[in-house]
């Protein structure tokens, strides 16, 4: 019973252990897909992040060259001539007629080179924006992406962190285990078990007369936790053929093997070294 | 964070000690008997019982090794006659390791086959299964050599159930003792008698073919070694020089005896005999006692008991010549050298504190180890499984026969015929 509730906290932990990690891979699994940008990830990353975005690389346009107005100086009007006033005025007339739609044609010219030059700064404005505009998508999805990762990281380390702790948590079991067989051992409880088991397989064994005094025999028994012997294996013995079959017998006659007094002294495999007295 | 800190040591402790942390138990077995079950043997054939109860040849043999203990009929849970009905579960319950079942068939008016097999119950596989002829005269035999198998598969040293041994008896008739030279079953079952003589017979000695026997007899009051063949009863004399004749004991090819020949001067000394032209070779010169010789087994030494030094002590030489070179120095009193069949070990008769033992030396190791608890134990001889040996000991005056585990832990006393039983020497394997 007090098994039972000793049990308890570990297996829950290991439990909860096993939600975290597997719910913890199903989240970083579909984190690891390509994200596809989708406005939420944008419109949230800009309420949450907007003061620590880096403010937008300035690149500087330098204005294109005004285009010069071409400026056609008018001939020097020619001294009119006192003797053909008439022929003179019409020409003076055709001259400045001609003169006239010069000048007409060099403001429709330059009005032309100003729209131009407007339609073309709007253009070039309209493309900063859109520029703009690009760029700041660019460091929103990127701000989301990094965003993500930290939030992965963040997932990770408390896993780990949660891992160990319930790693340490089993560590602390184990040793708290082993420290209550090292008490046992060092209390005597060992020897005591050790020394049943002797004292049985001594009873048991009846050496046949061939064994020879240097024997050395060391065979692996494997038990159940009654004691029932389940397995007899020689692994090394210069004994002959019918000191083998005594030393099988002696195990099996043995079997159930003694128990120890405290269970945390018990070993499925025991290793026996069989000699001759 | 403190609160992790605080248990870094333990922690750093933890890491250290896990690397071995599963248990690691170090077991020292004993030679302990192992418990076997042997079934009675089914039935099939003439009458209602079987010419011999095989399975109690085999039970008694595998009891009296020390080895084995067969548990009790009646304790059984099931009594299989043939491997296919063994339920393995009701033997490994009872702690039995092995189990032996088997049958005895009738297939003429003496004509038996004698069916067994042997089961490792935990393994739960056949370990040994043999079908042999046998007639009413080979059935003990046969069932000694089915107790071979078993003991050999189940404690991996081969079985002495079928050999034999030869010793020597003395028994008062009225006014005259009358010495028995006897080959016995090694259970001391099935003894026949070899040599009879109103005159002592000493130093039986088995030819490495087991088929025949070299010993010393006084008859005509002077002593001679003899050679007899047992299947036949024939013998033939080797020696009978002037003085002593006596300790003969067979080279390894059956070919030659070391012996122990004293000319007038009554001077021992060891010497080699070829058995087919009767040469001698003298291998020792001194004016102590030299005797007691025996071959090793590479036939490369003979070792003897000699007195030069004083006490008697092992001795050994070259087989065809050379110095001599002692061989036990522990104690004051080491005679009778015999060495087992292996090479390893010499037997002797060992003084342990005014009591005359059998001990054995290691001859690498050069430790003694005294085997029996006797106070006028003598003829050590090894069994051809080296494992085993056989001696004589005195019971309320009488020499009765024993035998002992090379290792000292098994000792049994050897049923055997009524007297004074002495000299029992082990017979090598016999060749089929």
């Amino acid at each position: 019973m007090a098994q039972k509730v000793r049990l308890f906290v570990p297996i829950s932990l290991s439990v909860l252990l096993h939600v975290a990690l597997v719910a913890s891979m199903l989240v970083a699994f579909d984190w690891a897909r390509p994200a596809p940008i989708t406005p939420m990830a944008i419109h949230a990353t800009l309420v949450v992040e907007d003061d620590r975005i880096p403010p937008p690389p300035v690149v500087e346009k330098l204005p294109e060259p005004e285009p010069e107005p071409i400026v056609v100086e008018p001939e020097p009007e020619p001294e009119p001539e006192p003797d053909n006033s008439e022929e003179l005025r019409r020409a003076a007339e055709e001259e400045k007629r001609i003169q006239d739609a010069l000048i007409e044609k060099e403001r429709l010219e330059k009005i032309r080179q100003q729209e131009e030059a407007e339609r073309k700064r709007k253009a070039e404005e309209e493309a900063q924006r859109k520029k703009d505009e690009e760029a700041r998508k660019e460091r929103e999805r990127e701000e989301a992406e990094r965003k993500r990762l930290e939030d992965i990281q963040r997932q990770r380390e408390e896993n780990e962190r949660l891992r160990r702790e319930l790693e340490a948590e089993a560590r602390q079991e184990e040793i708290d285990a082993e420290a209550e067989r090292l008490a046992a051992v060092n209390s005597g409880e060992l020897a005591v078990y050790i020394n049943m088991i002797r004292q049985k397989v001594q009873r048991n064994w009846n050496q046949p007369a061939s064994t020879r005094d240097d024997l050395l025999c060391v065979v692996r028994v494997r038990q159940t936790p009654g004691g029932i012997v389940s397995g007899v294996n020689i692994l090394s013995c210069n004994g002959d053929d019918a000191v083998k079959r005594s030393i099988e017998a002696a195990i099996q006659k043995s079997s159930p093997l003694p128990e120890p007094s405290n269970p945390n002294l018990f070993d499925r495999t025991i290793t026996f070294n069989m000699t001759k007295q | 964070m403190l609160r992790f800190l605080n248990r870094l040591p333990v922690f750093l402790l933890l890491l250290a000690c896990n690397a071995s942390a599963e248990l690691v138990i170090d077991v020292q077995g004993v030679a302990q008997p192992t418990p076997v079950g042997i079934v009675p043997f089914g039935w099939e054939g003439d009458g209602p019982r079987m010419p011999l109860d095989v399975a109690a040849v085999i039970n008694s043999d595998l009891t009296r090794s020390g080895r084995f203990a067969p548990i009790a009929e009646n304790d059984m849970l099931q009594k299989p006659t043939d491997g296919a009905d063994v339920d393995f579960d009701d033997w490994s319950i009872l702690g039995v390791e092995a189990v032996v079942v088997g049958r005895v068939i009738q297939t003429g008016e003496n004509a038996y086959t004698l069916q067994f097999q042997l089961f490792d119950t935990f393994r739960q596989r056949q370990l040994v299964g043999y079908r042999m002829p046998a007639s009413r005269g080979t059935m003990r035999a046969a069932a000694h050599r089915a107790a071979d198998m078993i003991y050999e598969k189940l404690t991996g040293i081969k079985g002495v159930f079928g050999t034999r041994v030869a010793y020597v008896t003395a028994e008062q008739r009225g006014r005259d003792r009358l010495y028995s030279l006897i080959v016995s079953d090694q259970d001391g079952e099935n003894d026949h008698k070899i040599m009879e003589s109103k005159d002592p017979i000493m130093s039986p000695a088995w030819s490495p073919d087991s088929r025949q026997l070299a010993y010393v007899s006084f008859e005509g009051s002077r002593s001679s070694i003899f050679v007899q063949t047992l299947r036949t009863g024939n013998r033939f004399q080797v020696s009978n020089k002037p003085g002593i004749n006596g300790a003969p004991s067979f080279s390894p090819d059956g070919r030659k005896l070391v012996v122990t020949l004293g000319g007038v001067d009554g001077n021992p000394d060891i010497y080699v005999l070829d058995i087919r032209t009767r040469q001698t070779t003298r291998l020792t010169t001194h004016r102590a006692i030299d005797t007691e010789g025996s071959w090793s087994p590479d036939g490369r030494y003979i070792y003897f008991t000699s007195d030069r030094a004083g006490g008697p002590q092992v001795y050994r030489i070259a087989a065809n010549g050379g110095t001599p070179e002692r061989v036990t120095f522990e104690g004051s009193y080491n005679a009778r050298p015999r060495l087992s069949p292996d090479g390893t070990r010499l037997a002797m008769v060992h003084n342990d504190r005014g009591n005359f033992r059998i001990a054995v030396m290691d001859l690498e190791t050069k430790n003694l180890l005294v085997l029996s608890e006797g106070q006028q134990d003598e003829s050590p001889s090894f069994a051809p499984n080296s494992d085993i040996l056989i001696y004589a000991t005195r019971q309320r005056g009488d020499g009765v026969l024993e035998t002992v585990s090379a290792d000292g832990l098994i000792r049994q006393k050897m049923a055997s015929g009524q007297g004074d039983v002495r000299e029992p020497v082990w017979s090598p394997f016999p060749r089929f």
